[in-house]
C-alpha cells in the first residue's frame, strides 16, 4: 500500500492540528508522530483533546487547521470518493472504549468481521475469506463457538478482542486504541494488553494509545504526548516522561496514581496550585 | 448524635466513639453467613455465598473484586436493598441490628440516620430536574430541620466537600456540574444526615486520576472529623490499599481472603490476590509488565464444585476442583484456599 518513492520513517505525522467548538479551543497546535510499528501514547484528562485528536485522526471530526498524514497521504480534508474512504481506512482504525456500544448486537461475531473482509478484499473469494476470518479469530485468541455469537453472549473482554479483530480485518497501518483497556477488568485488561504487544511485535501496526491511565501506557508505549487542555504539555520517551517528568501536570498525574505513600491531600494542593493562574 | 437539633453542628466526633450509642461492644458493621440466591432459573450458584465482613467505628475497610463478583451487591444490602426475587441468608447487623429482618419502619431509620451511600455515577444519584439545594435539604428536612436551617447546613456541607461559591451551587442544577464537582456534592448530600457508616461503591472509578485524589482526600478527611466508618469497594487495588486499613477480596460470590493492607499487598495468601496484583499495571521503573490471569470470571450461569478460582489458578490442584474451601482465620488473616498452608506463594 505504501508507494512513496523513497522509505518514510515516519507512519503516521500530524502538525499543527486545531479543533474548536464554538469558542472552546478543544485541541490546539497539536503536532507528533509515529514510526512504523511503533506506539505512541496521548495522556490526558476528560478535556484534555485526547479523544478529539483521536476522532480527527481517523475522519470522525474535521480539523479546523493542520495536517494528518499516513505513509505521506493527506488525510486532514473530508474524503471524496468510495474509494478514498476505503484508502483511508486502511490507513487508521481505531478500538472504542466500550465494548458493549462499539458492535452490532444483531450481528454475530463472524459476520460483523467478515463485512469488513468483504469491504477491503472484495477481490477475496469465500474460502479465502473464511482462512482470513480463522486467522484474525485465532490471533486475537477467540474459538469457532465465539464466532457464531451475538456479541450479547459474550463478556466485555470478548467483544474487545471482536473489536480488535475487525479493526485489524482492514490491515491498517496505524491502530488508534481509544481507552480501549480502560473499561475491562485488571485480570481481562492484562490479557488484552498482552494481544496487544503480540500482534504489534509479530504485524509491526503502529499503535496510537490513547489512555488516562499512567501505569497502561507505560507497558504499552514507546513515546509518549501528554495533553492539557488541548495543547501538548510535554512529551518523549514514555520511559523518560514518567520517571524524570518537566512539566508540573505531567508530576501531578504521576503522583495521582494511587500507591504506597499515596497522598491525596497533597496532590489536591498541587492541582489547586497548578489551576490557579488560569482561574 | 442523631439528636435533630444537633444537625447543623460539624464539631469533631471521636474517631473511635462506641460509648455514645446503644451498641457499645459490638461492630458498626457485621455480615455473617450473608448468602443471596437468585431464583433457580437466574443462576447457577448463589451471588453471596457465606460472606463474612466486619467494619468497625472510623475504619476503612476494603472490598475488592472483578465486576460479577458480588461487591456491590454485598454492599448494597446493608441498606436492605437486595436484587429481585433474591433469597438472603445469614444475618447483616448494623450497631447489632439485623437489617435483613427489619421492617419498612426500621430500614427507614438505618437508611435515615445510620447508613449513606455514595454511588459510582453521580449523575445517576441526583434527580436533573432538581436544584443542588433541594437535593442537599431533602434530607434534612425529611428529619425535621428548618429550611433556613437545613440551607444553612447545605451550604457548610458543600465548603466542607471544597465547593467554591456554596452559596451559588444551591441554585444551580446537575448539568451546571462537572463529574468530579457533582460527587462532591453527592458526598455531602450522604454525609448530611451524619451517618456512622458511609458506604462507598467505586464513587471515584468514574472520575479523572487528579479528580480521584481530591475526591479521595474529602472523603477520607470528613471521615476522620466524624469518625464514620466506611466501607470503600473497588475493583482497584491499589486505590484501595493507599486508603483502606483492612481489605477483603471477592471471587465468584465468597470471599477469598482479608488481611490488613500492608499484609495482604506484601503475603498475599489466595492465589487470587496474588495474581490480581500481578496482574494490576504497575507505574514504577522497574516494575514487570503485567501478568494475565487466564481464563475469565466464574459467570452466574455456572457453579464450580470446588473452588470457584480453580479453572484459573495454576496452583489448582485435582482436590481444588472438587472440594469447595472455607475461610480460615489465622490471627487478623483470613484466608479461603485449600492449599493456603503450604507456602505456594512464597
Amino acid at each position: 500500500m505504501s508507494t512513496s518513492t523513497e522509505p518514510t520513517p515516519v507512519a503516521l505525522e500530524v502538525r499543527g492540528l486545531c479543533r474548536t467548538f464554538g469558542d472552546h479551543k478543544a485541541v490546539d497546535d497539536v503536532g507528533f508522530t509515529l514510526p512504523p510499528g511503533g506506539s505512541l501514547g496521548i495522556v490526558g484528562e476528560s478535556g484534555s483533546g485526547k479523544t478529539t485528536t483521536a476522532r480527527m485522526l481517523v475522519g470522525l471530526e474535521t480539523p479546523d487547521a493542520g495536517s494528518i498524514t499516513v505513509d505521506g497521504h493527506e488525510r486532514a480534508h473530508r474524503p471524496r470518493t468510495r474509494a478514498e474512504r476505503l484508502a483511508r481506512a486502511r490507513e487508521i482504525q481505531m478500538v472504542f472504549q466500550d465494548p458493549y456500544l462499539s458492535l452490532d448486537p444483531r450481528i454475530t461475531v463472524h459476520d460483523s468481521i467478515d463485512e469488513v473482509l468483504r469491504l477491503h478484499a472484495p477481490e477475496a473469494d469465500r474460502p479465502g475469506r473464511a482462512a482470513r476470518l480463522a486467522e484474525l479469530l485465532d490471533q486475537v485468541g477467540l474459538g469457532t463457538r465465539e464466532a457464531g455469537a451475538l456479541p450479547r453472549r459474550l463478556s466485555g473482554g470478548q467483544r474487545q478482542r471482536v473489536a480488535i479483530a475487525r479493526a485489524l480485518a482492514a490491515s491498517p497501518r496505524v491502530l488508534i486504541l481509544d481507552e480501549a483497556v480502560a473499561a475491562l477488568d485488571v485480570s481481562i485488561q492484562a490479557q488484552i494488553l498482552d494481544l496487544l504487544a503480540r500482534i504489534r511485535r509479530e504485524q509491526g501496526i503502529g499503535y496510537l494509545f490513547v489512555s488516562h491511565d499512567l501505569a497502561v501506557v507505560r507497558h504499552i508505549t514507546d513515546d509518549v504526548v501528554v495533553l492539557r487542555n488541548g495543547r501538548i504539555v510535554e512529551s518523549g520517551r514514555t520511559a523518560d516522561v514518567l520517571s524524570a517528568p518537566q512539566h508540573p501536570y505531567t508530576r501531578l498525574l504521576i503522583d495521582s496514581v494511587p500507591g504506597v505513600g499515596w497522598d491525596p491531600e497533597r496532590i489536591a494542593e498541587n492541582r489547586r496550585a497548578l489551576a490557579a493562574p488560569e482561574a | 448524635m442523631f439528636d435533630k437539633t444537633t444537625a447543623g453542628d460539624t464539631e469533631a466526633r471521636p474517631a473511635t466513639s462506641g460509648t455514645d450509642t446503644a451498641g457499645r461492644d459490638v461492630p458498626l458493621l457485621d455480615i455473617a453467613g450473608l448468602t443471596l440466591r437468585l431464583p433457580d432459573h437466574a443462576a447457577a450458584r448463589p451471588i453471596l455465598d457465606g460472606v463474612d465482613l466486619r467494619v468497625d467505628r472510623g475504619e476503612t475497610v476494603g472490598l475488592v473484586g472483578e465486576s460479577g463478583s458480588g461487591k456491590s451487591v454485598a454492599c448494597r444490602t446493608v441498606l436492605g436493598l437486595l436484587p429481585k426475587g433474591a433469597r438472603a441468608e445469614g444475618t447483616v447487623r448494623v450497631e447489632g441490628t439485623d437489617v435483613l429482618a427489619m421492617g419498612a419502619a426500621g430500614l427507614r431509620d438505618v437508611r435515615r440516620n445510620k447508613v449513606a451511600m455514595v454511588f459510582q455515577d453521580p449523575r445517576a444519584s441526583v434527580n436533573p430536574m432538581r436544584r443542588v439545594g433541594d437535593f442537599l435539604t431533602e434530607g434534612l428536612r425529611v428529619r425535621g430541620v428548618p429550611k433556613e436551617q437545613a440551607l444553612a447546613r447545605a451550604q457548610e456541607l458543600l465548603t466542607e466537600v471544597g465547593i467554591r461559591d456554596p452559596h451559588g451551587a444551591l441554585r444551580r442544577f446537575p448539568h451546571q456540574f462537572s463529574g468530579g464537582m457533582l460527587q462532591r456534592v453527592v458526598i455531602a448530600a450522604a454525609l448530611s444526615g451524619d451517618p456512622a457508616l458511609l458506604l462507598a461503591d467505586e464513587p471515584t472509578t468514574a472520575l479523572d486520576v487528579t479528580t480521584q485524589a481530591e475526591v479521595v482526600g474529602i472523603l477520607r478527611r470528613l471521615q476522620h472529623r466524624h469518625g464514620t466508618g466506611m466501607l470503600f469497594v473497588t475493583h482497584d487495588l491499589e486505590l484501595a490499599a493507599a486508603i483502606c486499613d483492612r481489605i477483603y477480596v471477592m471471587y465468584a460470590g465468597r470471599i477469598v481472603e482479608s488481611q490488613p493492607v500492608a499484609d495482604l499487598f506484601a503475603r498475599p495468601r489466595h492465589p487470587y490476590t496474588a495474581a490480581l496484583l500481578a496482574s494490576t499495571p504497575r507505574l514504577e521503573a522497574d516494575a514487570a509488565a503485567p501478568q494475565p490471569i487466564p481464563g475469565r470470571p466464574v459467570s452466574l450461569a455456572e457453579a464450580p464444585p470446588g473452588c470457584a478460582f480453580a479453572a484459573r489458578c495454576a496452583f489448582a490442584i485435582e482436590r481444588c476442583r472438587s472440594e469447595a474451601p472455607a475461610l480460615v482465620s489465622d490471627g487478623p488473616a483470613a484466608v479461603a484456599c485449600l492449599r493456603a498452608d503450604e507456602g505456594i506463594l512464597q
